[in-house]
């Protein structure tokens, strides 16, 4: 093997390494906190280890020593409302980013710019005026008003990342196959989208993430009838370590699965399309 | 093509699924009288609430359950309370949908005047056994007859006693010790908790002197506040020697890293964490003299509750003297809203000596101070935020 | 003729129209409102009358924290989308079990929220925590003087780690549509590595990295639990946690409102740079249509 090999791949080898220590290190705390049942200092490691709050947040048991509740209702709860967001987001946003990407609408990079503004925006001012309105409307409180203060957050993700990838694919592809006669919305569904499929299956996973992960708005409009998992995590971040490292460790798992699930449908099609 | 057509197929499944489950959620409304109960406070309250409070209370009134909601901790859990209840008289509608709400003692200042909450308090049994100041008046605010205090909580000194062999008992033999071990005192500032706040407020009260102006007699007079600049020409001098922590948690889980050696905490947060694990046991407290504030936290009872009476019922249940003592002293270990005296016999001697081990009733009676009028307060973080860069 | 189908799309207007009306009319409708009245209650004094009084305590108090904020912002989305676009690069060019195993690996922090964030990072960086523990057991500092984190380092590399994942998922999808032969050619002609990167991937890839980028400012500068964790109440602290605390403890939405404004105007900086690039395209893409 020549010499220059061997250094290129020693450093991918330490930079593998690296990449590991870094992204693992600090979600050790999150596993190591998860089975602590005390951890004071000095020790490095919990005095006592156990799977007590995992019981607890499955509702296997309840108990009040720990402060610890069931979160098996606020997890389905987060999830079906994820993905009605995701429909919902992706139904909108996909038109919207493909006319952005296609068509010199005026105002354009101004109406980008308006999909941005509730993740630039601090939240906190805008979402209690929300509340207030939210409330006169008879949507405080209401899975509704949730599904609707996701959508405005996740929208930024479904329309920007999916006009880039629109605007990526060269037009000559679609005008090749509209010069042999075959109609837009045909070209649509059988050239542009399933070219576009990677960035749109990556858009509509943010979607689904921000709405996973949402807190902010859902705290103040889903108050006191909506209790996602999130929620439960606030409620208890700071205070109950255990309980807290927790959730987030189970709000890990939809949102991986989801990843998993769409990269392996990506790599059929990518297959697919290049044959 | 086909494969792109079965995870279709699956994700309209799931999609179905999720439409199922959040009408399901809607139903589950439907039930016997549920009366919402919304928290601010620890995640313990939420658990008290779910696990404790809920199951009892329907075993003595059949036919009502509770359901629990927890808004966050500190003000800020208030603030959202009182956000939601201000939505809701904003909206002119007929019942609202909180029932019964705990809140912090800033949550009566912003509701005065606005006509949000029921003057339930001296309908109930338990009303003769408050005889603490804080029922009548929250940072000079008459709320007789709108609040009971759920439970009371003190901010002291917690200090590791194998690093601090002589803890300071004053606010100056603080500011010498701190010289003598700089970075070993951790405080969060007036930002992110109260712990540090009541620590500020402590400091403001010792170099002026005022206190009884400040806090109980008043008036504001705001050419009071000029005569504070020294006072945190100090602080800020003071902050040179110590470590600033993130909030009241930031105190404690420092505290428990062993990055600092001593900070001020709120009684029952200390107790809580020690009780889970989070705090070495050996750990003590001390109330330095002249003294640092405390507060209660109340129940209070929005004006279109839906379930009115229900909530009112319920504000009896756990104020009574059998709930105080189980759950609020020996289970939580914090200290009670009613008049300690009434639950004499009801607390094993074990659990009485352990919570007023370092902060004694005698203690608390003259070093207990309660935070300042609204005003004044208002004046000492905004002064805090001026003079310390 | 190419000028006859650009002026027929460009008349066409019913077909771009009805595709942005759905998502466009919601942001009008859902924020649209509450967003005005924020700008609006930033003029409003605490005696209710309009006035400049909320910007002139905002000044006085905040400046300094909101020099901190533009500060940990521009630096920590520099340095993500720098070393996002380099380990992308990495991804595009080599096909071996160590890029995948690093393409598995680079992903989950996409899936942390940032509350947990905050928790994780709370625990690894105190002075204490697990990262100044593993180093003193390596000897490499001592414990009595551990690394302070709690700061401006600590708060850009939360953001760093959170956003790196986010940037370079965002690049490198960009990157995978540039076909291998743009690559091969370049390589052909002599090309050499850094060559390849700028001239070939990073140019035909503006759009995915001006995305990125604006997208990652943005989310920095409206994140309140990571600095609220991290920072709280030292002296200087992000926006986002000024505005709570003015909110919790004095309900002065006037400042909060107008520290608000000053965020929103922090974003407007890159927006600005976004749109008019993108206007640049649009114009230049038009151009190459005619």
């Amino acid at each position: 093997m020549p010499a220059k090999r061997i250094v290129v791949l020693t450093a991918e080898i330490v930079l593998l390494v690296l990449v590991f220590l870094i992204i693992i290190g600090p979600m050790m705390s999150l596993f190591i906190w998860s089975v602590a049942h005390r951890w004071y200092w000095p020790n490095t490691l919990p005095q006592e280890v156990g799977f007590e709050y995992w019981k607890q947040a499955l509702g296997l048991r309840t108990s009040l020593a720990i402060g610890a509740i069931s979160i098996i209702p606020a997890f389905f709860l987060s999830l079906s409302i994820a993905i009605v967001v995701v429909m919902i987001s992706m139904l909108i946003a996909i038109p919207a980013g493909y006319a952005l990407a296609k068509y010199r609408i005026p105002f354009g990079p101004f109406i980008m710019f308006l999909f941005l503004m509730p993740n630039a925006f601090p939240q906190q001012p805008i979402f209690v005026n929300l509340l207030y309105i939210f409330t006169r409307l008879g949507l405080a409180g209401t899975v509704k008003g949730v599904v609707l203060v996701h959508i405005l957050v996740g929208l930024v993700f479904g329309v920007w990342i999916t006009s880039a990838t629109f605007r990526s694919i060269p037009s000559y592809l679609e005008e090749a196959a509209r010069s042999v006669g075959a109609g837009k919305v045909y070209t649509f569904f059988h050239i542009t989208l399933p070219l576009a499929a990677p960035g749109l299956l990556a858009s509509s996973v943010f979607v689904f993430i921000t709405s996973l992960d949402e807190f902010t708005g859902t705290f103040f409009i889903g108050l006191p009838f909506v209790n996602t998992l999130p929620m439960t995590l606030y409620s208890s971040s700071g205070y109950n370590m255990q309980f807290a490292s927790v959730i987030a460790i189970i709000l890990l798992i939809p949102s991986i699965l989801f990843m998993t699930l769409v990269q392996r449908v990506l790599r059929a099609e990518y297959v697919g399309g290049m044959g | 093509m086909s494969r792109k057509k079965s995870f279709l197929v699956v994700f309209m499944l799931f999609a179905v699924v999720g439409f199922l489950v959040m009408a399901g959620q809607k139903d589950s409304e439907a039930a016997p009288v549920r009366v919402v109960y919304m928290t601010a406070g620890d995640v313990n309250m939420l658990a008290l609430g779910q696990n404790v409070l809920g199951p009892e209370f329907s075993k003595k009134y059949p036919g009502v359950s509770l359901m629990t909601v927890h808004t966050g901790p500190g003000d800020a859990g208030s603030r959202l309370i009182f956000e939601k209840l201000s939505a809701e008289a904003d909206s002119k509608k007929e019942t609202w949908d909180v029932d019964v709400a705990m809140v912090h003692q800033m949550f009566m200042k912003w509701a005065t005047g606005k006509d949000l909450l029921l003057p339930y308090a001296k309908e109930l049994s338990t009303w003769k056994y408050i005889t603490s100041p804080f029922a009548k008046s929250s940072l000079g605010i008459s709320v007789e007859g709108f609040v009971m205090p759920m439970f009371h909580s003190q901010t002291a000194l917690a200090y590791n006693p194998d690093y601090v062999k002589d803890p300071p008992k004053t606010y100056a033999e603080l500011v010498e010790w701190a010289k003598r071990n700089p970075r070993k005192f951790g405080y969060n500032g007036i930002k992110g908790g109260m712990s540090g706040v009541a620590f500020t407020v402590g400091w403001v009260n010792w170099k002026t002197g005022k206190y009884e102006k400040y806090a109980v007699t008043g008036p504001f007079d705001k050419a009071e506040i000029a005569t504070w600049e020294q006072a945190y020409k100090d602080l800020g001098e003071f902050n040179k020697l110590v470590t600033i922590t993130g909030g009241n948690v930031g105190t404690l889980d420092a505290l428990n890293r062993g990055e600092i050696w001593m900070g001020p905490v709120w009684v029952d947060m200390f107790f809580t964490f020690m009780n889970e694990g989070k705090l070495d046991p050996k750990t003590r407290m001390v109330l330095p003299e002249p003294g640092m504030p405390g507060q209660p936290m109340y129940f209070v009872i929005p004006k279109k509750a839906t379930h009115a009476e229900e909530a009112k019922k319920f504000v009896e249940f756990v104020t009574s003297p059998e709930t105080q003592a189980k759950e609020i002293v020996m289970r939580f270990n914090w200290y009670p809203g009613i008049d300690g005296s009434h639950l004499k016999g009801a607390i094993p001697p074990e659990t009485f000596n352990k919570i007023y081990k370092d902060v004694t009733p005698a203690d608390l009676s003259k070093k207990g101070q309660a935070f300042p009028l609204s005003e004044y307060f208002a004046a000492m973080l905004e002064s805090y935020e001026k003079w310390i860069k | 003729m190419e000028a006859n189908r650009t002026r027929r799309r460009e008349l066409s207007l019913p077909p771009y129209l009805l595709l942005i009306f759905p998502a466009v009319t919601f942001m009008f409708l859902m924020y649209g409102y509450p967003f005005l009245s924020s700008i609006f209650r930033s003029f409003i004094n605490p005696q209710g009358e309009f006035s400049f009084d909320n910007y002139g305590k905002t000044v006085d108090l905040y400046l300094k924290d909101i020099g901190f904020t533009l500060a940990v912002t521009a630096l920590s989305t520099a340095v993500s989308a720098a070393l996002a676009i380099l380990l992308a690069v990495y991804l595009r060019l080599r096909q071996n079990p160590i890029s995948r195993a690093l393409a598995a690996l680079y992903k989950i922090p996409i899936f942390i929220p940032f509350v947990v964030v905050a928790q994780m990072m709370n625990s690894f960086l105190a002075p204490h925590g697990i990262l100044n523990l593993a180093l003193a057991k390596l000897k490499l500092i001592d414990l009595q003087d551990p690394l302070q984190l709690f700061n401006f380092y600590g708060l850009t590399f939360g953001f760093v780690w959170k956003m790196i994942p986010f940037s370079a998922l965002i690049i490198h999808g960009g990157f995978q549509m540039i076909d291998n032969s743009y690559i091969e050619a370049a390589r052909s002609c002599g090309a050499g590595l850094v060559r390849v990167i700028t001239r070939v991937l990073v140019p035909m890839n503006r759009s995915s990295i001006l995305v990125a980028l604006v997208l990652v400012y943005s989310q920095i500068v409206g994140t309140f639990t990571l600095p609220y964790m991290l920072i709280g109440g030292k002296i200087p602290t992000t926006i986002t946690v000024d505005i709570a605390h003015r909110i919790n403890y004095f309900r002065d939405f006037g400042v909060a409102n107008t520290l608000g404004v000053f965020s929103y105007l922090l974003v407007l900086i890159t927006a600005i740079y976004y749109l008019r690039s993108s206007v640049k395209k649009m114009t230049g893409y038009q151009a190459s249509e005619a």
